[in-house]
């Protein structure tokens, strides 16, 4: 196992680990808008590890660029729905869960 | 032809891909002339790179707030809404603003209204309020465009 090999398997630690937290957070949040938190950034992160423990596999630039252009447009199309359901939610009156309901 | 380069970047140079590609990359670029006409962009590399590593770092941080918040016995949630007055023009600074709130520690969009945000946070605290205009303030640098003052006219 070389070098980079090592330090790939390295990233995909702490990209496992957001993604088991963001799963997490997806199941125990108490409302629809703390848990687009959930998905929006822990998986975002976790996804970020992912992509450069497989950039450091790469077999040329091109991967890495593919892999890079990836990350970008799943975090534009991760934003966007977040805001989208956001929106919908707020449109049709869901109230935010608070600390002082029961 | 920005489009042409991520079509290029996923499929390779594999010449059949263009069948789909070529159509697609020119409704796409159709679309987005029709949707934002005449739109100029000026925008500074420093700014950008500053930009980027911020981003980062903030992408990580809120990682990492909304994994501790999940992997507490009990959740340390006070959620609520909260409005943000919009400082930036509007055109790509206020798009990358809207954006990249959502993918920062316990912020997520849930209402744009021409001059205000509706935001929802994880925790309600003066933390988030500095937050997002860090975030406006770091935005308009990529831009090279300079702010508002606090509560002045936009």
């Amino acid at each position: 196992m070389s070098f980079l090999d090592f330090l790939s398997a390295l990233l995909l630690v702490p990209a496992l680990f957001f993604f088991v937290a963001g799963t997490v957070a997806l199941l125990r949040f108490p409302d629809l808008y703390s848990r687009l938190h959930a998905l929006t950034k822990a998986d975002n992160v976790g996804l970020g590890f992912a992509v450069l423990a497989l950039m450091l596999r790469a077999e040329n630039g091109v991967e890495v660029f593919k892999l890079a252009l990836i990350w970008g447009l799943v975090l534009a199309a991760s934003s966007t729905v977040c805001f989208l359901i956001g929106q919908e939610a707020v449109r049709r009156g869901l109230k935010p869960w608070t600390r002082q309901s029961p | 032809m920005l489009l042409a380069m991520v079509w290029l970047g996923f499929t390779g140079r594999d010449v059949s891909s263009w069948i789909a590609g070529a159509p697609a990359v020119l409704v796409a670029a159709w679309i987005s002339a029709r949707l934002w006409p005449g739109v100029r962009w000026r925008w500074s590399p420093g700014g950008a790179l500053a930009f980027a590593a911020y981003f980062v770092r903030e992408s990580c941080r809120g990682g990492w707030d909304v994994a501790r918040r999940a992997l507490s016995p009990r959740p340390d949630l006070s959620p609520g809404l909260i409005s943000h007055p919009l400082r930036l023009p509007v055109g790509p600074a206020r798009h990358l603003f809207c954006g990249t709130v959502s993918l920062l520690p316990g912020t997520a969009v849930v209402g744009i209204t021409p001059d205000r945000i509706q935001v929802h946070v994880l925790d309600q605290s003066a933390r988030v309020q500095a937050d997002l205009r860090e975030l406006e303030r770091r935005v308009a640098a990529v831009f090279g465009i300079t702010l508002p003052a606090e509560g002045g006219a936009p």
